[in-house]
C-alpha cells in the first residue's frame, strides 16, 4: 500500500468525524431558509407566474462565489498592472481601435450597470430561494463587470497615448446621439419593466445571444490590433456570463408552471430580441469593422454564426420544448446584420465632433476589403467617403461636416423613437421602412415596423425628448464645451475626424461649421416614398 | 477563433510597425486625471470611485447626475426607473455617498474569501482537536438546535429586504453598497447553517436540519416580534432610504447585535462552544461596516454635509426611528426569554443584572451612533426598563 494512503487511512482512523463542510452541503439547504406569510410576493410583481420550487443551476454559497470570483480578479489585475504594464500595453495599441475602446468599455459599463440593477429586481421578484441566491451572485458580478469595464477605461486613461476621452466617457456620453440607444437598450431594457420580461432582455436575448459577439468575438479583433488589455478583462467577465445565461433558462423554467401566463412570453421574446438587436447589431459592427486597422472575419459573418445559428437555432432550440419559437423579427435582423453597422457608422462619421473619440474614414485598403465582404458597399458608402474626404472632411480650415452635407442634400436624420438611435431615411441600407406618426400633436419618427409596433401598443413607455429635441438650438462648438469635449488646452477637440497629431481640429475650427443643432422633425417635411 | 491564420498585433513585428507608424510621437494630452469632474471623497481620486462613481446612467432629475434628459424607455404606466419618487428624503447630491470601507469588487470579494479560508481552517481545527468536545451537549441541542437555526431566517429575511433597495438606489456607489450588505446577510445565515451542519457530521445526536428552527422563527414567543418585524421591512416598505435606516440603522444595530454579540457570542463560551463567537465574529464585522456605510449616508450625505435638504431630511430620519423603535423594543423584549431556556444559569453572566448591562451596552451604542445624531429624543431608560420585562 502507498505512504499516501496509509496516512489517510490513519488520519480517518485519528478522526472518524468529517471535519469540514462543503459549500455543496450549504447550498442544499437553501430551499428552506425561506417561510411563508400573508403579505409576502415581490414588490415588483410579474404577470408571469415564477415556481418557489425552482433550482438553480450554479450552487454556489456567497464565502464559495467569493473564493472563485478573488482568484479571478487577481489573475486579471496580475495582468494588466503587472504583466501588461512591463510590455507597454497600452502604447502598442493601434489608435483606430484604442478610439474605439473609449465608447465601448463606457458603453458596456452601462450594460452591466443596468444589468446589476435588472439582476435585483429579479431577485425580489423570484419566490424560490435557490433563485434569489443565484440572482443576487449576479448582482454581485455585475458591480464587478462595471468595475471591471472602469478598469479598461481607468487603464487605458493611464497608459495610453491619447486618455482625453477615456477619462471623462462618463460625461462626455451626455452630448453622444448613440448613446440614448445605450440607455434604451442596456440602461432600461434590462430593468424598467417586468422582471421576466428584464430576464429576458437581458439574460436570455443579451448574454445568451449577444455577449459571445460582443466580448468574445470582440477580443479577437481586439488582439488582432495589438489590444491585449481588452481581451484580459472582456475574457474574465465572459466566465461569469454563462452563470447569467444559466439564470435566464431557469427563469424561463420557473415560469413553465402556469400555461396561462405563457402567452406572453413569444411577444417579450420577440420584442426583447429587436430591443436588444437595433443597437448592438449596428454598434458592435460597427466597431470592429471601422475601428479596426487589421480585419479578423466579416461582422455579418461572426452575426450568423453567434446570433443566428448558435442562440436561434441551438439555444433556442432548448427552449421550444416549453413552445418558443425564433423571433418572427429574425430576418429583419439577418438584413441589418449585413448593412446596419455601415449605416450607423456613417451617421458616426457625419456626427463625428459629439463622439468624442477620433475617427478616420476608411482608406483604400478597409474600401477594398469592405467592397470584397460587402458587395454594392463601395457604390453606396464608398463614393460618399470620398467625396466627404475630398471636400475637407479632415481639414480643420474647411468649415466641412458631414452631417450638414447630409442635410443640405435631403439626407435627413432622424431619432428612432422605440431604440432612441439616429437613422437616414434616405442613405441607410439596413432593415428600415421608416413611418413618421403623430401622438398629442407630437411627430415621432421609427425606421422599422418591429419598433413602431411596441410604441404603438405602449406609447407611455417611449415618452421622452430624443437629442435633437434636448439640443436643439445649441451651437455645435457650444454644445460640446458645455460637455467637457475639450482637451486641456481649452481650445482642441477631444473628438477628431483624423487619427494624426497635426491639424487638430478646435472649438474655432468647429465654430466655422456654422452648424446649430435642429430638430428634423421640425424643418423636413420627409415621408416615406410609396 | 475564427481563422487558423490569427495573428497578435502586439507581438506580431510586422503590425506592430505599422500600428507604431500611426502612434504619435508625444501622447496627445497630457491630462490623465480620471474623471475629472468628479467631486472627490478624499484629497485623491481613489480606485474604489474611479472604477464606479458616475457609472449610473440616470436622468437629469437625479441631482448630482451627468445625463442630460431622462430615461427613454419606462415601465408600463410610464413610470421611470432611478426615481427621485422612490424616498421621501432628498439629496442635493446623490453621487456624495462614500462607504467609509473603500469596497469595490476586488476588495470586497478578497476579504470575503480570507474571512472563508479562515473559517474553513478554524472549523477543521475546531473539529479535530478536541474543542467540540468542550461544549455543553443541551447548549448544542437546544439553543444551536432551534434557536441559532432561527437566526438563519432572521438574516435571509433581512437579506431578501435589501432587492429593492438595491433597485432603487438613486446612484452607483450607493448601489454597491447596499449590494454588498445583502449579500453579507445571505452569507451571515449561510455560515450559521454551514455551522449547523459540522456539528450534525460531529455530534450523532445533533439534527442540522431547519425544521426546529423554523418551527420557533414561526411560533415560539421568543422570536415573533422579530419575524412580524422583518416580514414588514421585507415586503411592507417600499422607501428604500427607510429600509435600509430601518434594517442597519435601529433593528440590527440593537437587536441584531443583542443576538450576535451579547447573547451568542458571549454565553457560548460559557456553554464551552468555541466555535459560534468565530462565526459570529464575521456576522458582527458585516454589520460594523454596514453601520459605518449608513451614517455615511443617512448622517454625513443627508444632514450634516447637505446644504439645502438637512433640516428636512432629519425630519424624516426621526419620523422612521419613532415608527421602527417600538417594532425592535419589542422583538428585543420577547428574546430576552430565551436566558429562561438556557442550560447554564451563571451570576455575573446570565443575570438579571448582567442582561441587563448587556441590553444597556447596545442601547447606548445605538444612541451614540444613530438617535444622538438626527437630534432624535430618546428615554434610554424606559427603554432598558420595557425590553428587560422581557426578561
Amino acid at each position: 500500500m502507498a505512504a499516501s494512503n496509509l496516512a489517510v487511512k490513519q488520519a480517518l482512523k485519528n478522526n472518524p468525524a468529517p471535519s469540514s463542510v462543503d459549500p455543496q452541503e450549504v447550498h442544499k439547504w437553501l430551499q428552506d431558509f425561506t417561510w411563508d406569510f400573508k403579505e409576502k410576493a415581490g414588490k415588483y410583481p410579474t404577470k408571469y407566474d415564477m415556481d418557489v420550487n425552482t433550482r438553480e443551476q450554479f450552487k454556489l454559497t456567497a464565502k464559495e462565489y467569493a473564493r472563485m470570483e478573488s482568484a479571478k480578479e487577481e489573475r486579471q489585475f496580475g495582468t494588466l498592472l503587472d504583466g501588461l504594464d512591463r510590455l507597454d500595453a497600452g502604447n502598442k495599441v493601434h489608435p483606430r481601435w484604442g478610439e474605439f475602446m473609449k465608447l465601448v468599455a463606457n458603453f458596456l459599463e452601462t450594460g452591466e450597470y443596468g444589468a446589476l440593477a435588472g439582476s435585483a429586481l429579479l431577485w425580489d421578484t423570484a419566490q424560490s430561494p435557490e433563485q434569489r441566491n443565484g440572482y443576487l451572485a449576479q448582482v454581485i458580478d455585475e458591480v464587478r463587470h462595471v468595475n471591471q469595464c472602469a478598469s479598461v477605461s481607468y487603464y487605458y486613461s493611464k497608459h495610453y497615448y491619447d486618455p482625453a476621452g477615456f477619462t471623462n466617457m462618463r460625461q462626455l456620453r451626455a452630448i453622444n446621439p448613440l448613446y440614448p440607444g445605450v440607455k434604451r437598450a442596456f440602461g432600461e431594457g434590462f430593468l424598467a419593466g417586468d422582471a421576466v420580461e428584464s430576464s429576458i432582455n437581458l439574460q436570455l436575448v443579451a448574454e445568451a445571444c449577444f455577449t459571445n459577439p460582443l466580448i468574445v468575438a470582440l477580443t479577437e479583433w481586439a488582439a488582432a490590433n495589438g489590444d491585449e488589455i481588452t481581451p484580459t478583462v472582456f475574457l474574465s467577465i465572459e466566465t461569469d456570463e454563462l452563470r447569467h445565461m444559466a439564470n435566464g433558462y431557469q427563469t424561463i423554467v420557473s415560469i413553465m408552471n402556469n400555461p396561462d401566463t405563457m402567452k406572453y412570453l413569444q411577444t417579450d421574446l420577440d420584442n426583447a430580441f429587436w430591443t436588444q438587436h437595433k443597437f448592438l447589431t449596428p454598434f458592435v459592427g460597427a466597431a470592429l469593422e471601422y475601428g479596426s486597422r487589421f480585419k479578423v472575419e466579416p461582422w455579418a459573418k461572426s452575426w450568423n454564426r453567434w446570433v443566428y445559428e448558435d442562440w436561434a437555432g441551438i439555444w433556442l432550440g432548448r427552449l421550444q420544448q416549453f413552445g418558443l419559437k425564433s423571433p418572427k423579427c429574425l430576418a429583419d435582423a439577418k438584413k441589418d446584420a449585413v448593412w446596419a453597422h455601415h449605416d450607423l457608422a456613417l451617421l458616426a462619421f457625419a456626427l463625428w465632433p459629439l463622439t468624442g473619440i477620433r475617427l478616420e474614414l476608411p482608406d483604400r485598403q478597409d474600401m477594398e476589403w469592405f467592397e470584397a465582404n460587402y458587395p454594392g458597399w463601395y457604390e453606396h458608402y464608398g463614393k460618399i467617403y470620398e467625396e466627404w474626404r475630398a471636400l475637407g472632411f479632415e481639414d480643420p480650415r474647411s468649415g466641412f461636416s458631414g452631417a450638414v452635407w447630409m442635410l443640405q442634400r435631403g439626407h435627413g436624420i432622424f431619432i428612432d423613437h422605440t431604440s432612441s438611435l439616429p437613422f437616414c431615411p434616405t442613405l441607410g441600407k439596413g432593415a428600415l421602412k421608416p413611418s413618421f406618426l403623430e401622438k398629442n400633436g407630437k411627430r415621432f419618427a421609427f425606421s422599422e415596423p418591429h419598433g413602431e409596433r411596441m410604441w404603438l401598443q405602449e406609447p407611455e413607455r417611449y415618452e421622452f425628448q430624443n437629442f435633437f429635441e434636448q439640443f436643439e438650438g445649441w451651437e455645435l462648438s457650444d454644445l460640446v464645451k458645455a460637455a467637457g469635449g475639450v482637451r486641456s488646452d481649452g481650445k482642441t477637440l477631444m473628438a477628431q475626424p483624423h487619427l494624426r497629431s497635426t491639424d487638430m481640429w478646435t472649438l474655432d475650427d468647429l465654430k466655422r461649421i456654422n452648424f446649430t443643432v435642429p430638430d428634423p422633425m421640425r424643418i423636413l417635411n420627409w415621408q416615406p416614398a410609396h | 477563433m475564427s481563422s487558423n491564420s490569427f495573428v497578435r498585433g502586439m507581438v506580431d513585428p510586422y503590425r506592430q510597425t505599422i500600428i507604431q507608424a500611426a502612434i504619435p510621437e508625444q501622447p496627445l494630452e497630457s491630462k490623465r486625471d480620471h474623471i475629472p469632474f468628479a467631486k472627490r471623497g478624499w484629497r485623491r481620486l481613489t480606485e474604489y470611485e474611479a472604477v464606479m462613481l458616475h457609472a449610473q446612467n440616470s436622468v437629469d432629475s437625479v441631482p448630482g447626475s451627468q445625463e442630460v434628459g431622462e430615461s427613454v424607455q419606462k415601465w408600463p404606466g410610464g413610470r421611470p426607473n432611478y426615481s427621485i419618487e422612490s424616498t421621501a428624503v432628498i439629496a442635493g447630491n446623490w453621487f456624495y455617498f462614500r462607504d467609509p470601507a473603500k469596497r469595490w469588487f476586488m476588495p470586497y470579494v478578497k476579504q470575503k474569501t480570507e474571512e472563508g479560508q479562515t473559517a474553513e481552517r478554524t472549523m477543521k481545527s475546531w473539529a479535530e482537536s478536541g474543542d467540540a468536545g468542550m461544549m455543553n451537549a443541551d447548549w448544542r441541542n437546544q439553543i444551536l438546535g432551534t434557536h441559532y437555526g432561527a437566526l438563519v431566517y432572521n438574516e435571509y429575511g433581512l437579506f431578501s429586504a435589501h432587492s429593492t433597495t438595491v433597485y432603487s438606489a438613486l446612484s452607483d456607489l450607493l448601489k454597491t453598497w447596499i449590494s454588498e450588505a445583502g449579500f453579507d446577510k445571505n452569507d451571515a445565515g449561510q455560515m450559521i447553517q454551514m455551522e449547523r451542519i459540522l456539528l450534525g457530521k460531529l455530534f450523532a445526536d445533533f439534527d442540522p436540519s431547519l425544521a426546529a428552527a423554523k418551527q420557533a422563527w414561526m411560533q415560539d414567543p421568543i422570536w415573533q416580534p422579530a419575524r412580524e418585524f422583518v416580514q414588514h421591512i421585507w415586503m411592507g416598505v417600499y422607501d428604500w432610504v427607510e429600509q435600509l435606516w430601518a434594517i442597519h440603522g435601529i433593528y440590527d444595530h440593537i437587536f441584531g447585535q443583542f443576538v450576535r454579540r451579547e447573547f451568542f457570542q458571549r454565553l457560548a463560551g460559557l456553554h464551552g462552544d468555541t466555535l459560534t463567537p468565530f462565526i459570529q465574529s464575521q456576522a458582527l464585522t458585516y454589520h460594523q461596516q454596514a453601520s459605518d456605510a449608513l451614517q455615511a449616508f443617512c448622517v454625513k450625505m443627508l444632514i450634516d454635509e447637505e446644504p439645502v435638504y438637512g433640516a428636512h431630511n432629519r425630519r424624516y430620519l426621526r419620523a422612521w426611528t419613532k415608527r421602527y423603535l417600538p417594532g425592535t423594543q419589542a422583538a428585543l423584549k420577547a428574546f430576552l426569554a430565551i436566558y429562561k431556556t438556557l442550560p447554564l444559569q451563571v451570576e455575573g453572566i446570565t443575570c438579571k443584572a448582567s442582561v441587563e448591562a448587556a441590553v444597556r451596552r447596545i442601547v447606548n451604542d445605538w444612541a451614540r451612533r444613530f438617535a444622538e445624531p438626527i437630534d432624535y429624543r430618546f428615554d434610554a431608560e424606559a427603554f432598558i426598563a420595557d425590553v428587560m420585562q422581557g426578561y
